[in-house]
């Protein structure tokens, strides 16, 4: 068989499979709308995003979580990760899919707040997030060198007003909540710090136990494991906290805010009220299990049983004050 | 060395159009992509001078000579290629194991050497298996979700 | 020391071995499909380990690491891919060799190279973790700006025919790196307003395009080879006849392991960009360094003995100070904490005889590297060697397609790696190589990092750029950067006055006619 030949019987053979392909489409579009509505939520498997890399702290918590979600929910629960853009692929993804509950997102704040009002297209607003509850906090701290010469966040507040910008603080990225803890500490003491933003929060306690920076701002974790080498100033909780019961909250000392990494969960927009009331009801089942709250609160998380209504009013308020913050700084 | 002179002016071209995309962003993040451009821009220039020397000239001579008893299947590739963006835009649409298979089916008859059918048939069999054990790898043993359309 | 002896009997515990050796299996298994890396090969693991004590788990998930790291090889000699980043070296060399049929003496050099590398790295950590911890903290943004800056200069070495175009494809990568949201002030670059862009591109999906395709497309260019795209030449006894070549290079395989712990200790800097350096620093020592990229035996042995050591590397910040030295470390830190185990003084007191059981496991892991790497590649090789152009080029595609979706569960990705793709297959037709433009992909971001946090921190301090001028070890880094980057210059003055002396010899006036 010539040249020419073979060509015409490739070209003939790419025009089989287009037309075979284009076939399939076509069935794909009618199988796509013949698919009707579920009697009862949930009939079938709950897919759950974790808008961030397996084995981070999200995905460690829901992991956990999926043994009780089925029990709750009476169907399986698969746990998939989309990473990337710091989880605005995961939430824009959320914001633009289906509203039948089956694709439910981990929700973090204040990530999902901060995104929207600093990128110019993050791909999803705050309000296209349904919030149905919220379980977790890992609050963050503020820490010095053990060998530091300041023993209180007054000392170190005085040193930062007296020398402008001298004072390096390491954290973990930008617009994020360790960002936005030390912008709120500069607006609410007038003190000026130097951020020293890492690409994660093991990078971050690496360039600070290096003596890189001279303070850190660290995930309630990272300050419980390496608390010898420092001395934990103050933390962001409304109380004090379970593992630190010795540290001041910064509300204490003065300086009315929290700062920490909310995790809950929730929905697109416009999922039927009675989804996100079922989806609300399980997870409230298993926040309520002892056991998962200790073994939780070992690894030293801040656990919660927050419903879907508060949550809602939580980050409403929570818009209010980052909004404020960011642009009192002139972030925004 | 036209092809030299060509892919020089389009990188050229793509940095000055990074620097100038740069200038939008805020002091600490524009620093680094404009001083790559500019190395981009520079080593860019150096390339298309250099292909005028007459030693490029030699080398681009002897190349032409090598390539002569090699001539590519260009067709092969054009085609393969169609089938490959295929593949890819229709693996939400129709599954991963669906378009796969097609996308697989229809490569083995582009490339086919031979017009022997049992040939072909083994190969396509081939294809089959192998695309169906890897989905099921990657689905039931790792429990790596795959992308997933109407179909399989 | 009783817990040493209490772990020694452990690890040798029937249960304990053969879940060494499912995991090594496992891991290479894993690393060998290109896009699920050595960091992905745990963390879906970490799931299965719930119901495991802590003993159990961590035996299980260190033989999957080491396994994942060295099964990257695989794909890197058999298909030009890397099946983990770690294996990018390798496949200068690698698929070199396959292409002349030695797929699997390839494969077997890769093996002896990791066990002896990844026990070097073992070696290092049970011996030295404290000390070698706490200097590598010593390691600040400054130094990291340094380290990739000397890590950039391997671009000379990598791409012999063109330094200009090797210079090129590292400014095109570093560019390309800088997509998505910036490392220090947020804002989202070169997104164009688009959603997918705001994460950047990631580098699986980019290596995978920029290997795997252009080799896909130059199989189906090439008609000659259609039968099978790869020859292959069996022989017997090659462990042997390997263990020959690589014992008479001691020097070799110990600079590599070294290169690749210090490498995998400094936090940030992992297995990937160890095998680099490794194979860099192979080539300026080498007496033959115009073999390299030809097929080169020490090639492969510098680049998998530097990354398999980078593994014990990176678990000595891991284990004393909790601070992950590399991707797949961080989530062994996670599965550390879920068991209860908190990294640092305590592990080598409380959790002594768990800690130690780990690490002998890891030796162990890396002595059934040698039996099972060369089943499992001997296995490898003859199957991918023996499918004929018509099954492995959409194999090899279909392969590219899934893993580059699994890794981030995204089909943007997918798109991505067609992309670059694309770019890998145009930018051969011009002599680009996709190595510089991964290098500066891998670099950069860690290199714009480490710039301006440098400078952030200078300002703090007062001494903007004395800061990167007077810490020791950045003088070091700046020294072997100088060194690195003139070497190939100096290399080619030392040939040409060899050749001139030669040339002179035979006739004078050839002299005159060289540099036209």
């Amino acid at each position: 068989m010539g040249t020419y030949g073979r060509i015409r019987t490739m070209g003939r053979a790419a025009c089989v499979a287009l037309v075979i392909m284009g076939m399939l489409l076509g069935a794909a579009a009618l199988f796509a709308r013949g698919t009707g509505e579920d009697a009862e939520y949930p009939a079938r498997a709950v897919t759950y995003v974790i808008p961030f890399d397996a084995g981070g702290q999200s995905d460690i918590t829901a992991q956990y979580q999926r043994e009780g979600l089925e029990r709750a929910l009476g169907v399986d629960v698969v746990i998939r990760h989309q990473p990337g853009g710091g989880g605005a692929l995961a939430w824009s993804a959320l914001a633009r899919g289906s509203t039948d509950g089956y694709t439910i997102s981990g929700n973090n704040i204040p990530h999902i707040i901060i995104q929207p009002l600093v990128r110019e297209n993050a791909g999803y607003e705050t309000a296209d997030l349904r919030p149905v509850y919220l379980f977790q906090t890992t609050p963050i701290g503020l820490a010095v060198a053990a060998t530091s010469p300041f023993d209180t966040l007054e000392e170190l507040i005085a040193h930062a007003r007296a020398n402008p910008g001298q004072v390096t603080v390491s954290g973990s990225g930008t617009h994020t909540g360790h960002h936005l803890a030390i912008m709120q500490l500069q607006y609410l003491s007038g003190a000026e710090f130097t951020y020293i933003p890492a690409t994660g929060a093991a990078p971050s306690v690496a360039n600070f136990l290096g003596g890189h920076t001279q303070a850190i701002l660290g995930n309630s974790d990272d300050l419980v494991q390496h608390r010898d080498a420092m001395k934990i100033l103050a933390i962001g909780t409304t109380e004090r906290f379970h593992a630190l019961a010795d540290v001041p909250t910064f509300i204490e000392l003065g300086y009315d805010f929290t700062a920490g990494i909310d995790r809950g969960v929730t929905v697109a927009r416009d999922t039927p009220e009675a989804i996100v009331r079922a989806l609300e009801a399980a997870f409230d089942a298993v926040s309520r299990d002892p056991e998962f709250i200790a073994r939780m609160e070992a690894l030293g998380f801040e656990q919660h049983q927050t419903g879907a209504d508060e949550f809602a009013a939580y980050i409403e308020r929570k818009t209010r004050e980052i909004t404020t913050v960011l642009r009192e700084l002139g972030e925004l | 060395m036209t092809k030299d002179r060509i892919a020089a002016l389009a990188l050229v071209g793509v940095g000055v159009l990074a620097w100038i995309e740069a200038q939008r962003y805020g002091p600490l993040s524009r620093l680094f992509p404009q001083v790559v451009s500019i190395a981009l821009v520079l080593l860019s220039l150096v390339m298309f001078a250099s292909s005028f020397t007459a030693r490029s000239r030699r080398a681009a001579e002897r190349q032409a000579e090598s390539r002569e008893h090699e001539r590519p299947d260009v067709r092969g590739v054009l085609l393969s290629l169609l089938v490959i963006v295929a593949w890819t835009l229709l693996l939400e649409v129709l599954g991963v194991w669906t378009s796969s298979v097609i996308a697989f089916v229809s490569l083995v008859v582009i490339l086919r050497s031979t017009e022997r059918a049992a040939v072909v048939w083994k190969s396509i069999a081939l294809g089959v298996v192998l695309v169906t054990g890897f989905v099921l790898l990657f689905r039931v043993v790792l429990r790596v979700p795959l992308p997933e359309g109407v179909f399989w | 020391m009783p817990s040493l002896l209490e772990a020694l009997l452990t690890v040798a515990h029937p249960v304990n071995l053969v879940l060494v050796a499912l995991g090594v299996g496992a891991g290479i298994v894993v690393g060998a499909l290109p896009g699920l890396t050595a960091t992905m090969a745990i963390a879906l693991l970490v799931p299965f380990t719930f119901g495991m004590n802590v003993t159990h788990a961590l035996v299980l998930l260190g033989g999957i690491y080491c396994g994942a790291i060295y099964g990257g090889s695989y794909a890197a000699i058999l298909i030009n891919t890397p099946g983990t980043p770690a294996a990018i070296a390798t496949t200068f060399d690698g698929f070199a060799l396959a292409k002349k049929g030695h797929a699997y003496r390839a494969i077997v050099v890769a093996t002896v190279a990791s066990a002896i590398g990844g026990l070097v790295g073992v070696g290092f950590l049970i011996f030295l973790a404290p000390p070698l911890a706490r200097a590598s903290l010593q390691f600040g943004p400054p130094e990291f700006f340094w380290l990739t800056v000397f890590g950039l200069t391997i671009i000379a070495t990598i791409s012999p025919k063109s330094t200009v175009k090797g210079l090129i494809g590292g400014a095109l990568g570093l560019l390309i790196g800088t997509i998505g949201i910036a490392p220090v002030d947020g804002a989202v670059r070169y997104a164009f307003r688009t959603v997918a862009l705001q994460n950047g591109i990631t580098l699986i999906p980019a290596l995978i395009g920029l290997f795997c395709l252009p080799e896909i497309l130059d199989m189906i260019a090439s008609r000659f080879h259609r039968e099978t795209a790869i020859p292959y030449r069996p022989q017997r006894h090659m462990l042997r006849r390997v263990w020959r070549i690589v014992a008479r290079k001691p020097w070799l395989l110990l600079r590599s392991s070294v290169i690749g712990t210090v490498i995998g200790i400094i936090p940030g800097a992992g297995a990937n960009i160890a095998g680099m350096v490794s194979y860099n620093e192979a080539v300026r020592v080498s007496r033959k360094p115009q073999e390299f990229g030809e097929g080169s035996l020490e090639g492969i042995t510098a680049s998998e003995a530097a990354n398999n050591a980078g593994v014990g590397g990176s678990l000595v910040p891991l284990l004393t100070l909790g601070i992950p030295g590399a991707p797949p470390a961080a989530v062994l830190l996670g599965a550390l904490l879920l068991k209860g185990m908190r990294p640092g003084a305590e592990l080598f007191t409380v959790h002594a005889s768990v800690t130690y059981t780990f690490m002998f496991s890891l030796v162990v892991a890396n002595v059934l590297l040698l039996p099972l790497g060369i089943l499992l590649g001997k296995g490898a090789s003859k199957v991918v060697t023996g499918l004929p152009t018509t099954v492995l080029a959409p194999l090899v595609f279909f392969l590219s397609v899934i893993g580059a979706f699994a890794i981030q569960n995204n089909v943007g990705d997918v798109y991505v790696m067609l992309a670059m793709g694309l770019v890998g297959f145009l930018g051969r037709r011009v002599g680009f190589q996709p190595g510089p433009i991964v290098l500066g992909l891998i670099l950069g971001a860690m290199c714009e990092q480490g710039l301006v946090q440098s400078m952030l921190l200078g300002r703090a301090a007062g001494t903007p750029v004395a800061i990167f001028f007077t810490r020791p070890i950045s003088i070091v880094l700046i020294a072997l950067t100088v060194l690195s980057a003139g070497w190939p210059l100096l290399a080619r003055v030392r040939q040409r006055r060899t050749s001139d002396e030669t040339a002179a010899h035979i006739h004078p006036l050839l002299e005159e006619k060289r540099d036209d």
